[in-house]
């Protein structure tokens, strides 16, 4: 039933791009696109980026899309912050973020609980010292083929109520954790509220059957991406509820829409033999 | 101590004109009686109607003098009981005559007294009474009370209107000081009754001014049935300037308020939130309910604590001369209910309950493994002992709940090679409960007392909770939960007290104080998590401490009347709010001003502020409310609100017309911060609202015309509701989510005989604004995931128009010991599909679109209902 006469979408850049430390740069760019349209979204060919560093000084130059993707061998860095200009035909967006430290993650225990080689719980704990003054931002997330369950017992009293929930809901689908690409979705969101300066214990414990690894990352973020990961999760939890108030995603892009934002990332791999 | 000064030779008649006849029956007496009982026997014998008195009545009392020749039952007792001292009434088709022998104060002039209804001896609120061919006017209080400081010396007549215009008239003679009952018939259909006698009540009464909308029991019964319950909020809605939220839910925006905005009380106690089956229709069982008044303008200095309206619930005392029974089953619930004497015209109680019964049919056919379930119940009790005819005290018992539950069995493969079961369940409920104590009574000639303790309570739970039940050897698995509870509360203790003073005939005066002590607990949640395997239990709170706060209240109001013409109402309140961190104090005076012009049209105003400190967050859902009441505190300040009206209105004994201009604006409201939705586990709920402003104006038209048989009822409004929130819409001026430019509403009833009765309700309104996506993107952490919608301007864009056709049939058939009452009706006749929500989705082509969900479709109902009277 068609009811409505919405006004001509916006055309715009869309574009995200993570910053991790130690890392390429990377970025996607898409053209925004009507919510009633049928067509698919374009990846924006031509275009180019250009990354500034805290001085001004022109990190990378002019790199042009391929399927929408903007990709540089050149590095950023912890404790730097950064500035783009996205140029494309749609207008020039712009945008900053920092990167911060890296966690302190100190795996206190980890190990296989219950089960065969073949069907097992991985348990992991891991202490979080949170060292800086400022609010900090923390990311969890696992991956792996073959993961039934995820859960976790440290919450402690955060507000992280939609990385939470996602956390257990998504472990009920077999296959939500099995697309790598896909291990942002299910994430647990931290905010320093009452650790700051201190130290969290966060206790895990995985399902899993038939896996060789799973893989662990804690990442320390920059407030835009907690802002991004948190509302996104919650315009996702609200799609469902159609009288709830909508969700405006976090968005930093000037001219534009998506995301940048800083990551600094702790990885740990359990493997099952 | 009090002293009550009646003059012996005073007398009364209070007689229901459906009585009239009997009292106008004639005879011919054909002696001189001078003994009052051979004169009553004389009486019984010639006309046959049933007389009572205290054998001791007439014991000592001096002879009377009733010369021969032919009277009527009226003049007769007139002048016996001047000569006798006696008062008379009329009760159930029996004449009763009282003793009226006590101290004469011949300085003082006064009466006082109550309106009540014949049958069952409840009072009737805000009665009109015109004396001197209707050059005074006077209006019984809430209560039923009234008092008339100089009524004149000589005889004269007291005309007596419910507010209920096919109500009938009465009239009274008066000789001196005295408290009166005057006793008015019960409207047994909409058929009126013709007004006998020279004063006509075309002689429109100041106090008719103002946009107050009361229903009688009666006018309730007048509106068809949503699924054959009866429903109060529901019959508010066809009333001009108030308006319903989305399709099925029966929370009232008031111009441009929200519903929390609504100060709603039943016999004077605070409920929070009363809702019913997802917001379908309120928890007030029509059988308990004597009045409904809402304020929506021109609130006195007595009402307060809510910026937008005031909803008074008025629930009946009970017949205080026999028993009634109420049964009814309809396609929703069963509901029953009784009221009467427990000591005849002493103490009376009133019961009601009613529950729906959909889970006790539906649930035992479900299989186990996936079973679910709803059910609601609400009951009213109460218990009202009259120590005279002046002083009242009653115990009142509220409580409603809803609870809906989802509970899934089923069985998964385990890492260990086991199978286990388990079983999940998902739970839901909210509800209030309230327990109060009233004394309410006229404790002097121009004193009315008010005074009220109560405890009030709303209560929201959610739950989810996994259970593994057993593995697949058998082996019962215990202390393996895995359960997450949400709570949240509200308590309020209170003690109100309220004192009209009727200083003379031309002024009243009201004085009042009140105490609130609330406990808030925004939100309380816990997460129990079994550590694995059957190991033990681990437990996570995420308890918020409870917010304890102090509101008081006081007021002084005046109403002058300094000319029949002109009224003049005055006050102020000062409301005050005390947390450990915060301290508020919010003055808000009032005045109304009410003049009638020569052609008795009346022309009113008002001015008021309000203040309120209780805010109320919720998600809005399709009436799973996640409804939190939050206290002000020195991050979020109370809403505050001014309104000016100007209105005009005429009242005709056959019609009436009344239209009213508002504007209104609205401080310190609260919304979510962009990006938030509700406050799930947080416990910095402060930070997730912002607080901005509103405007509302708008003008509201009603009108009302009565036949024989029939009458039809319209209301129109117009009005335009906006908010301003810094955060918010970048800043700028957005329409109210229930900003509906246009709102129509009519009610037909017909008698169509003396069994069949006919209604039919038009409503109609403009579309609701609503917020769309307008373009959309890739989300960053999902590159073959959902996309991200982007929306536009808030409530930039409108649903469909909302319009409905109810209509409803009744028939009454007296049967041996009770009325029996079929309904018939049909709710949404043209079958609209108003809009419920829109949502991105596929059309009926499977494009991409927005598609309307609509709630509720042409829906027949039948209800069978027996009033054993």
């Amino acid at each position: 039933m068609v009811e409505f006469e919405l006004p001509a979408a916006p055309r715009l850049n869309a574009v995200n791009m993570y910053l991790i430390a130690d890392s390429a740069i990377g970025a996607i760019a898409f053209e925004t696109l009507s919510p009633t349209s049928s067509d698919s979204i374009k990846p924006i060919e031509t275009g180019s980026l250009k990354v500034y560093d805290r001085d001004d000084n022109l990190v990378v130059y002019q790199i042009n899309g391929n399927g929408g993707k903007y990709f540089s061998s050149n590095r950023v860095k912890a404790n730097e912050c950064y500035r783009m200009e996205f140029n494309s035909a749609l207008g020039i967006s712009t945008a900053q973020a920092c990167i911060p430290s890296q966690p302190h993650v100190t795996v206190i225990d980890s190990g296989r609980k219950v089960g065969s080689l073949n069907d097992s719980v991985f348990f992991l704990n891991i202490s979080l010292k949170d060292s800086l003054p400022q609010t900090n931002y923390y990311k969890i997330s696992c991956i792996g083929y073959g993961i039934q369950s995820i859960r976790t017992n440290s919450l402690g009293k955060q507000d992280t109520s939609y990385g939470w929930i996602d956390l257990e809901v998504n472990t009920n689908s077999l296959s939500y954790f099995v697309n790598e690409n896909n291990y942002d979705n299910a994430h647990l969101l931290l905010k320093d509220d009452i650790f700051n300066q201190t130290s969290a214990n966060l206790n895990f414990e995985v399902g899993v059957t038939g896996i060789q690894k799973v893989r662990f990352f804690i990442d320390a973020i920059d407030e835009n991406l907690f802002e991004y990961h948190r509302t996104e999760a919650a315009q996702n939890f609200v799609q469902t509820d159609p009288n709830a108030h909508y969700i405006t995603v976090y968005n930093n892009i000037t001219n534009g829409f998506g995301i940048m934002g800083g990551l600094n990332r702790v990885q740990i791999i359990w493997l099952n033999h | 101590m009090l002293r009550y000064i009646h003059l012996l030779i005073g007398i009364l008649i209070a007689v229901p004109a459906l009585s009239q006849n009997m009292l106008d029956t004639h005879f011919y007496l054909q002696k001189r009686y001078t003994s009052p009982v051979e004169l009553l026997d004389s009486i019984q014998s010639k006309t046959s109607v049933n007389i009572s008195y205290p054998s001791t009545l007439f014991a000592t009392s001096s002879k009377i003098n009733i010369k021969k020749g032919k009277y009527n039952i009226s003049s007769c007792l007139d002048r016996l009981c001047i000569q006798s001292k006696c008062i008379y009434s009329i009760i159930e088709n029996t004449i009763v005559i009282k003793d009226n022998s006590k101290k004469v104060n011949t300085k003082q002039n006064q009466l006082y007294g109550k309106v009540i209804e014949d049958s069952t001896g409840e009072a009737i609120a805000y009665a009109y009474l015109f004396i001197d061919n209707g050059r005074q006017s006077y209006r019984a209080n809430r209560f039923g009370y009234f008092s008339i400081p100089k009524p004149p010396r000589k005889e004269f007549t007291i005309w007596c209107l419910s507010p209920n215009k096919s109500s009938t008239s009465i009239s009274v003679k008066y000789y001196t000081d005295s408290f009166i009952t005057i006793v008015l018939p019960q409207l047994k259909s909409i058929k009126k009754v013709t007004i006998k006698g020279s004063f006509k009540r075309d002689s429109s009464s100041i106090e008719d001014a103002g946009s107050d909308i009361i229903l009688t029991h009666h006018d309730l019964k007048s509106t068809p049935p949503f699924l054959g319950e009866y429903d109060a909020m529901n019959a508010l809605t066809y009333r001009s300037g108030v308006i319903k939220g989305t399709e099925g839910n029966n929370g009232l925006f008031i111009r441009g308020g929200s519903p929390d905005q609504n100060l709603i009380t039943m016999d004077g106690a605070i409920l929070y939130n009363p809702n019913h089956f997802f917001g379908l229709f309120s928890p007030f069982n029509a059988d308990a309910i004597q009045n409904v008044t809402l304020q929506k303008s021109n609130f006195s200095a007595e009402t307060g604590g809510r910026i937008s309206s005031h909803l008074a619930i008025d629930l009946k005392e009970g017949n205080t001369i026999k028993n009634n029974a109420h049964f009814s089953i309809s396609p929703l619930a069963i509901s029953a209910s009784a009221n009467g004497p427990i000591f005849r015209n002493k103490t009376t109680y009133l019961l009601t309950f009613r529950r729906s019964y959909f889970d006790l049919l539906v649930t035992p056919l479900l299989p186990e493994t996936n079973s679910l379930g709803f059910y609601f119940y609400d009951i009213n009790g109460k218990v009202t002992h009259r120590f005279n005819d002046r002083h009242t005290l009653s115990f009142g018992y509220f409580n409603f709940r809803d609870k809906a539950f989802n509970r899934t069995r089923f069985r998964t493969p385990e890492f260990d090679g086991m199978v286990r079961t388990e079983e999940s369940e998902q739970g839901l409920d909210w509800g209030n409960t309230m327990m109060q104590v009233k004394y309410k009574g006229q404790i002097s000639k121009r004193k009315f007392l008010e005074s009220i303790v109560y405890y009030t309570r709303f209560g929201y739970n959610n739950s989810v909770q996994f259970r593994l039940l057993e593995d697949s050897l058998g082996t019962k698995l215990v202390d393996d939960l895995n359960r997450y509870n949400f709570e949240s509360t509200i308590e309020t203790f209170a003690s109100n007290h309220h004192l009209t003073y009727w200083v003379n005939r031309t002024l009243d005066l009201k004085v009042g104080i009140g105490y609130f002590y609330h406990s808030f607990l925004p939100s309380n949640s816990s997460l129990t998590l079994s550590t694995g395997g059957s190991g033990g239990l681990n437990r996570s709170s995420f308890d918020n401490d409870p917010i304890f706060a102090n509101e008081t209240y006081g007021f002084v109001s005046l109403e002058y009347h300094p000319h029949k013409r002109v009224n003049v109402s005055t006050g102020f309140r000062l409301s005050s709010f005390h947390t450990p961190r915060v301290n508020y104090f919010n003055p808000q005076p009032r005045l109304s001003l009410k003049y009638q012009l020569r052609n008795q049209w009346n022309l009113f105003s008002s001015a008021t502020q309000t203040a309120q400190y209780l805010h109320f967050a919720t998600n809005n859902t399709i009436g799973i409310p996640l409804d939190l009441w939050l206290p002000a505190t020195d991050e979020l300040a109370p809403a505050t609100s001014n309104q000016f009206a100007l209105g005009i209105s005429k009242r005709k004994q056959s019609w009436q017309f009344s239209a009213e201009s508002y504007y209104k604006t609205l401080s310190q409201i609260i919304d979510y911060v962009e990006g938030e939705e509700y406050l799930g586990l947080s416990n910095s709920w402060e930070e997730k609202f912002v607080q901005g402003s509103g405007e509302s104006y708008g003008i509201d038209l009603n009108f009302e015309k009565n036949w024989n048989n029939s009458s039809i009822q319209g209301g129109y409004s117009w009005s335009k509701n906006t908010r301003q929130f810094d955060s918010i819409n970048q800043g700028e001026v957005y329409p109210f989510k229930y900003d509906r430019r246009h709102n129509f509403s009519l009610i037909y009833n017909r008698q169509l005989s003396e069994k069949w009765v006919l209604f039919a309700t038009f409503i109609y309104g403009s579309g609701s604004a609503v917020t769309l996506p307008i373009a959309r993107y890739p989300s960053a952490g999902s590159i073959s995931g959902g996309d991200i919608l982007i929306y536009g301007e808030r409530n930039a864009h409108r649903l469909r128009d909302y319009h409905r056709l109810d209509l409803s049939l009744s028939h009454t058939k007296q049967k041996k010991h009770f009325h029996r009452i079929w309904n018939i009706s049909i709710y949404n006749a043209l079958n609209r599909q108003n809009p419920f929500y829109i949502t991105p989705g596929l059309d009926d082509e499977g494009n991409r679109n927005f598609v309307q969900v609509s709630l509720l479709p042409f829906i027949p109902s039948v209800t069978y209902r027996i009033e054993f009277n």
